[in-house]
């Protein structure tokens, strides 16, 4: 008996024993590993979240100052700013927020910034096993390429008044968001012809000003010309490591071309050489009404070109009779003298007006629209440049900014910036830009700023 | 009546015993399980709610355009626990803010440049159920902002309803400095701690990128 009752004394309590043990030694530590650290997984994604935002940020304060120290120092202390906003004071009972940002020059025309940030995590259960924080830290690092941007600018008389006067006012604006003495940024404007105003450049924004100041809205629409000669820019400055871009800004369809012609043995021309020049007609059919410097000295700012001077062009009917230009030239070579298709791409269908295997005269315009959309396929290809001793720059993305264009414009632009909200497009070829749009002039400026923000992010 | 045998009561003892142990044991274990299993479930929403929120504020950042009803679905579908729909549990709140200086004013034709050194919204959109909650920053007045969210600087310039209101205690921006901002509210009516971030049964998590 009194063995019986010995072993029922000793079973008794059994289960609470067992049961308490299991509880304080694998279920409460169990769960108190698992409270503990996911909290530190939660603090841990939080800070990580915060420290890719103000890394990012940080990127993009690169862009803020007046020379690269003052950059980095704009690119530090914004990251700094930024990860304080983003990770709330004692979020989840955590301490000691430190937070270090450090702008460097990964490559030669690559920048970077790199966040760090840690907390003290005190612990909730863990710290019966005599652990009683830990530290939780994140890092993360973005980048920014240098920017090299041709900004090519249609001065044409379509936008003299207001428009002239918002299209300058917003073409500051908009230069002004560049880093100067890091981002190259350059000027074209073009009317009739096209004139490399500011050339690539790190200092840029007093001298663009300065030239934006002068601009007088006159003159044609030649766009192949300007659009190749942005191109050639940066070909000349070849950084392929940095983001090119050209932005180009227009308030209509292509209207000149710039060309090589062949005098006709009945011309009144006393000198029968071919002669180079731009000839536009802003309507189909119409004949172009004159021949025009390809490149003038005064060009732009004091106003339209003359026709070609004299003594090359001594009695050729053009420079008397304006619309008479056909009965000087022979029709117009099927190639711009940048080398850009008049037929080619096809948006136009000057293919069917060919003569001699030339383009009639008076569906010249139809040629320069043609020429404009060839000049941005070969811009996004990296064609060889035969000025540059065909050298070419790949990956150039072109933007393009509309004022007041019809559908039929938009749609060229579209196709030029090879915007990704045209599908299909017969010349989708090269990174994708986009085109952007402004009705009036009191929405230029946000237009430019919506292609600034997304060029600058681009580089990020 | 014969007296029961000594070992069937010593056996009826014990198996009280037991009963009453075994009782003592589950009136700890369980709650502690049902509260780890509700700190959990409430951890993975909230990591859910803040990794939506931290991608699409990143790619925001990046240029993402939201305004498309494409790359809206992407950031619903980036959500695994919440329904980011017109009546759904979550809602995510876009804004683009601008601290304004002169040269934006210029450039926009507002020279007298009523909101020059004011944070300004520049953009709004809204993905997901927008009754759930609104922005702590203010709510730009609907008439202001364009189909794509955007808010003209015509407008942005001049307009006192457009200042981000208390933006500026979250971080001061430099003049002619954008920030991107991303709020989410997520909805959790059913699990409800405080110490996650929780308002009301929900979590409202920012991001700034």
């Amino acid at each position: 008996m009194s063995g019986c009752c010995s072993s029922g004394g000793r079973r008794r309590g059994y289960v609470l024993i067992f049961g308490a043990l299991t509880l304080f030694f694998i279920l409460i530590p169990a769960a108190g590993l698992a409270v503990d650290v996911g909290m530190m997984y939660l603090v841990k994604s939080m800070l990580s979240a915060a420290s890719d935002g103000a890394a990012l940020a940080g990127a993009r304060a690169l862009s803020r100052g007046s020379d690269d120290a003052a950059q980095r120092a704009n690119a530090e202390a914004t990251a700094n700013a930024y990860l304080a906003a983003n990770f709330p004071a004692g979020y989840l009972w955590s301490t000691g927020l430190q937070v270090s940002s450090t702008a460097a020059t990964d490559s030669q025309y690559v920048r970077s910034l790199t966040t760090t940030a840690s907390v003290h995590l005190p612990l909730v259960f863990l710290r019966f096993f005599r652990t009683e924080s830990a530290s939780v830290s994140a890092t993360s690092k973005a980048t920014r390429r240098d920017v090299n941007i041709m900004f090519v600018m249609d001065r044409s008389t379509s936008l003299q008044g207001a428009p002239c006067t918002q299209l300058k006012n917003a073409a500051k604006g908009f230069i002004d968001k560049f880093a100067e003495g890091r981002d190259n940024v350059g000027l074209i404007t073009f009317g009739t012809s096209s004139l490399v105003d500011n050339p690539l450049s790190t200092t840029f924004k007093s001298a663009i000003n300065t030239t934006l100041n002068n601009v007088n809205c006159s003159g044609s629409t030649n766009t192949a010309q300007a659009l190749w000669q942005a191109y050639d820019k940066l070909v000349e400055l070849h950084q392929t490591g940095a983001l090119n871009a050209i932005l180009l800004f227009t308030d209509g369809l292509p209207t000149a071309v710039t060309q090589t012609y062949a005098i006709k043995s009945s011309s009144h021309c006393t000198d029968k050489t071919e002669k180079k020049g731009v000839a536009y007609a802003v309507s189909s059919p119409a004949n172009p009404s004159g021949l025009y410097p390809w490149v003038g000295s005064t060009q732009p700012m004091g106003g339209d070109l003359t026709v070609l001077s004299t003594p090359t062009t001594n009695n050729c009917y053009f420079r008397s009779t304006p619309g008479n230009l056909y009965q000087d030239v022979v029709n117009a070579p099927l190639t711009d003298s940048s080398g850009n298709s008049l037929v080619t791409t096809g948006y136009k269908n000057a293919g069917s007006h060919l003569s001699g295997g030339l383009l009639a005269l008076n569906y010249l315009n139809w040629g320069a629209v043609n020429a404009a959309d060839h000049a941005g396929l070969r811009v996004r290809r990296g064609d060889p440049d035969p000025d540059r001793g065909g050298n070419s720059v790949s990956g150039v993305v072109i933007y393009a900014i509309g004022y007041n264009m019809d559908a039929d414009g938009q749609t060229l632009l579209k196709r030029i910036a090879n915007d990704p909200s045209l599908s299909p497009n017969p010349v989708a070829a090269g990174a994708p830009g986009r085109c952007e749009y402004a009705g009036d002039p009191a929405q230029l400026n946000d237009a430019f700023t919506r292609v600034a923000s997304q060029l600058l992010r681009l580089a990020l | 009546m014969a007296a029961p045998h000594p070992d069937n009561r010593a056996r009826q003892r014990r198996r009280g015993n037991s009963i009453l142990e075994m009782a003592l044991i589950v009136s700890v274990s369980v709650p502690v399980l049902l509260g780890v299993a509700g700190i959990g479930v409430r951890l993975g929403r909230t990591l859910d709610g803040l990794q939506v929120t931290r991608d699409v504020a990143h790619m925001y950042a990046l240029g993402t355009d939201f305004s498309l009803a494409g790359t809206q679905a992407i950031a619903r579908a980036l959500s695994r626990d919440f329904s980011l729909t017109a009546n759904g549990t979550g809602v995510l709140i876009l804004s683009r803010v601008l601290k304004v200086y002169q040269a934006d004013c210029d450039a926009a034709g507002v020279p007298s440049c009523p909101n020059r050194g004011q944070p300004v919204f520049t953009q709004r959109l809204v993905i997901g159920n927008s009754a759930l909650r609104a922005s702590a920053f203010g709510t730009p007045p609907a008439g202001y902002v364009g189909a794509d969210g955007t808010i003209s600087s015509g407008n942005y310039c001049r307009q006192a309803s457009l200042v981000a209101s208390g933006f500026d205690a979250l971080i001061a921006l430099a003049q002619g400095q954008s920030a991107y901002l991303v709020e989410g509210y997520f909805s959790m009516p059913e699990i409800s701690l405080q110490y996650f971030g929780s308002t009301g049964g929900g979590y409202y998590v920012r991001m700034l990128f």
